[in-house]
């Protein structure tokens, strides 16, 4: 059991990469607009954080240093910054995205209007972060966001076009009527979500949390090798179920209520109430991964203590960090901004994170004087270096589609 | 003085001839452990981190490597003794 | 263990400072220098914290970064947490001092947002292990 348990780091971690609030519905969008067409990037997004998340937790176990760390000190002070700036308002953003997320689920439960849980729901997301133990918080929301697992479920229920779906999927499928910008627009999205920094944030600091050392390495690639394909997974399900439902009719997704629909089609009642206990639990396990991580960032590139093994009085700054954090999140929802527009809009800062995350870790992962005989072996540097380019090649055509596309609405 | 007095600063040799800019200084243990000053690492072009690659052994991944050492070819080691900071050398602090 | 050649940029500036329990003290912001008559130049003390931090980014937000140091602290003429490099016992990943957290000064920030905001929340003297 304690085996099992041991990989909800890496499934915590995961949520936040694929089934947060934004992606939810952004899974659901691209399949209601392009079946499984965009499937692949899905995969390849899977594999690009597989490498890099595991390139960051050995180096947390083996060195003790997390991602903002090797930033700091491989790239400088001004670059970091920038890199500090960018990776913040995309976590920021997110945080704020995910106590919506939290807030719209109980609405789904309750008709009572999302804004009014905001408050609610951002409370009690800082009791958890102040109060909770790390392996706790990271077991009972890691386990209770399986409950998504429901989608796969419900797609096996609604018995789809299985061969018309993998057609699509393999890309040899009539085009989809989509413009080739929304097309790319979608694709580059997706896969900046799949790779988003905060996941590297928390899963490196998350290791060094649970003071990880090189006895801890097979725990570490567990979580990764499950965790992150274990999201992938759920997000091809939402996909496919939207493919199924809402493609046909040529019905646009924009809500997280239409993301569930497939699964109360197929499933019911019941299926419907394990679909919001897993989107809740999906956006507060999502809510707590960027909370801290917008702690850690800061933390972490000022050298200060953080963490939550410590008591909150011996790390003042992280804490103050987290709190104001959580509060500039609501202050943002109340200007009743739409919580999903919100995750779309953080691509923007996306765009100058990646690159100056990713390439920190590429190098220290290949540095003796950190990891000793523990460093990359050539199949993770051409799939580092890979990545990088396609990370690089990601975040130069973002901005140009973003604004072509009017963010994927045309 | 401060290391970030002396780093991104231009070099210069006995002639005044300007050589480039500091980008990290290289120490050896004195007598006591504390670490002295024997180099300065000068680069022609760019003041931008080094990634690493600077250090001997230290080259991998290969493309990374090679970038790294193209964007930062010409750097040289300058002796301690034979390096000069321009006009406004700096002065023996008592502190 | 100390690398040689120890490089001031490399091996000492922004890396992560922990004390002999590995609990973080601060990154290395900036190095101490001291120049000899004779010309000999040794690196005496780490610089931690804003103010030190401040001045080496520059520009606007670097000066802003070091007012917010200044300002915090109570002294007239603040200077940045000064470690000398004979507390220095190991330069890795981490530079590691031989002496305990409390040693040093308490950084003026960390004093300030725990005496006001973090320690008047219930619950802020217990660590979760």
């Amino acid at each position: 059991m304690k085996r099992a348990l041991a990989v909800t780091l890496g499934i915590l971690t995961a949520i936040g990469g694929f089934v947060d609030i934004g992606d939810l519905v952004a899974n659901s969008e691209t399949g209601a607009r392009f079946g499984m067409r965009l499937a692949w990037v899905v995969v390849v997004g899977v594999i690009g954080i597989c490498v890099y998340a595991e390139m960051s937790g050995r180096v947390a176990a083996v060195s003790g240093r997390p991602v903002f760390d090797l930033v700091r000190e491989r790239l400088g002070p001004k670059v970091a910054l920038a890199n500090l700036a960018g990776s913040y308002l995309v976590t920021l953003l997110t945080l704020a995205a995910e106590i919506g997320g939290v807030a719209l689920a109980i609405e789904l439960a309750t008709s009572v209007h999302y804004l009014l849980w905001v408050p609610i729901a951002a409370f009690v997301i800082w009791v958890v972060l102040w109060r909770m133990r790390f392996e706790t918080m990271e077991r009972v929301f890691g386990l209770a966001g399986l409950a998504l697992v429901v989608f796969v479920v419900a797609l096996i229920a609604l018995d789809p076009p299985w061969r018309e779906l993998g057609s699509q999927a393999l890309g040899q499928a009539s085009a989809s009527g989509e413009g080739w910008a929304s097309y790319g627009f979608f694709a580059v999205s997706l896969f900046a979500a799949a790779m988003t920094p905060y996941e590297v944030f928390f899963f490196s600091s998350g290791g060094v949390e649970e003071e990880w050392t090189r006895k801890d390495l097979i725990t570490e690639r567990t979580n990764v090798f499950i965790g992150f394909p274990l999201g992938g997974i759920l997000s091809l399900a939402i996909m496919a179920c939207a493919a199924t439902v809402f493609a046909p009719l040529g019905v646009q997704v924009d809500s997280i209520g239409q993301t569930t629909l497939p699964v109360a089609l197929a499933l019911g009642k019941l299926g419907l109430a394990v679909v919001i206990l897993g989107v809740f639990a999906a956006t507060f396990g999502a809510a707590l991964e960027t909370g801290l991580s917008a702690g850690y960032t800061i933390a972490q590139y000022f050298g200060w203590r953080w963490g939550k093994s410590v008591a909150p009085r011996s790390a003042a700054r992280f804490h103050t960090v987290v709190l104001v954090s959580l509060l500039l999140g609501v202050a943002l929802l109340l200007t009743t901004v739409d919580p999903v527009t919100v995750t779309e809009v953080s691509l923007v800062f996306s765009a100058v994170a990646l690159p100056l995350t990713y390439l920190p870790i590429l190098v220290v992962a290949n540095d003796r004087d950190y990891l000793g005989d523990q460093v990359n072996g050539r199949l993770a540097n051409i799939f580092g270096v890979g990545y990088l380019a396609v990370i690089l090649l990601a975040a130069v055509a973002a901005i140009p589609l973003m604004v072509i596309t009017g963010m994927g609405t045309s | 003085m401060r290391a970030s007095d002396l780093l991104g600063r231009t070099v210069h040799d006995h002639d005044g001839r300007p050589l480039g800019r500091a980008v990290d200084l290289l120490t050896t243990p004195g007598p006591d452990g504390t670490p002295v000053i024997t180099a300065v690492l000068v680069a022609p072009r760019h003041r931008s981190r080094f990634l690493g690659y600077e250090r001997p052994g230290i080259q991998r991944p290969w493309t990374v490597n090679r970038l790294a050492r193209v964007i930062h070819r010409g750097v040289r080691e300058i002796p301690w003794t034979e390096v000069r900071w321009g006009p406004d050398d700096i002065e023996p602090a008592a502190s | 263990m100390t690398p040689d050649p120890l490089r001031v940029d490399f091996h000492l500036l922004d890396r992560q400072v922990v004390d002999r329990h590995g609990r973080p003290v601060g990154k290395v912001d900036d190095i101490e220098l001291h120049i000899d008559l004779d010309g000999t130049a040794t690196v005496t003390a780490l610089l931690v914290g804003q103010i030190a931090l401040g001045l080496r980014i520059d520009g606007r937000f670097g000066t802003w970064l070091a007012s917010v140091g200044r300002r915090l602290h109570t002294d007239r003429d603040p200077v940045p947490l000064r470690v000398p490099f004979h507390h220095v016992t190991d330069v890795g990943s981490a530079i590691t001092l031989g002496i305990d957290l409390e040693l040093l000064d308490e950084p003026p920030l960390e004093r300030w947002l725990r005496d006001h905001v973090i320690a008047r929340i219930p619950g802020a003297r217990d660590a979760r292990q």
